[in-house]
């Protein structure tokens, strides 16, 4: 009798035993999940932040390469790799005394205008 | 005198030896990227004397916020300079010996400022009695 009472608790502790070792497992599959999503998290976040300063460089460039035109045309510079040597290069002069003329050049007023001033001049 | 009558052309006319030509070159090298008047102004108005220099004018080309390479390789090449001879040619035929000389449509220029404005007024105003009849 005594030695099935031993036998009865020796099952009962083994099941305890298992049962608690078993609990374990799933905690750590747990905790392990739990730090499984936390890395997915920040590679998204990650992800997502690259995208973002990708897509803000890509309008960095369309909105450069659109302001180059511009400011051949309004007689600023930039964007030389679009011109060739000799090409009459014009638009609005946007500084001093002559601000607001157009121009071609070494050509400002009118281009219609019927009065043509030459000057020979020299830069020294 | 109404607006959009006159208007006002630059030619080189080199005088004053190598200084004077590569600041003309520099200047129509400036041109190719739409900054001539930037540069004659450095030149003339503003006397910048170290625009004179290579580096001077590439300095200027920055400050500009030209094409420096282009610039560079534009003022190394002398790509101006058959275009600025081609204009010293023509000054000297049209009888020019000296700076400033001026030409109000094709015609000498007189030597005063006043005298200058009447004749720019006198072709304007021949030019609106052309346009009315």
């Amino acid at each position: 009798m005594r030695f099935a009472l031993w036998l009865l608790a020796c099952g009962l502790a083994l099941g305890v035993l298992l049962s608690a070792c078993g609990s374990g497992e799933r905690d750590a599959e747990g905790e392990q999940s739990g730090l499984t999503g936390t890395v997915r998290s920040e590679r998204a976040e990650r992800e997502a932040s690259i995208m973002q300063q990708e897509e803000a460089q890509q309008e960095q460039t369309a909105a450069e390469s659109e302001r180059v035109p511009e400011q051949v045309g309004d007689g600023a510079q930039g964007g030389a790799e679009q011109v060739d040597a000799g090409v009459e290069q014009g638009g609005v002069i946007d500084f001093g005394h002559r601000e607001g003329l157009p121009f071609t050049r070494n050509v400002v007023g009118d281009p219609e205008a019927p009065v043509l001033i030459v000057e020979y001049s020299d830069f020294q | 005198m109404r607006s959009g009558v006159a208007r006002y052309e630059f030619r080189h006319f080199i005088i004053f030896g190598a200084q004077s030509e590569f600041a003309a070159m520099a200047t129509e090298c400036a041109g190719d990227q739409g900054a001539w008047w930037e540069f004659h102004d450095a030149y003339l108005l503003e006397g910048l004397a170290r625009t004179y220099t290579r580096s001077g004018a590439i300095e200027l080309a920055r400050d500009e916020g030209l094409n420096v390479a282009r610039f560079t390789q534009c003022i190394d090449n002398e790509e101006h300079r058959e275009r600025i001879l081609q204009m010293q040619q023509q000054a000297l035929a049209e009888g020019v010996s000296g700076t400033p000389t001026f030409r109000i449509n094709g015609q000498p220029g007189a030597r005063s400022l006043d005298g200058l404005i009447d004749q720019v007024y006198a072709a304007a105003e021949a030019a609106e009695r052309e346009e009315g009849g």
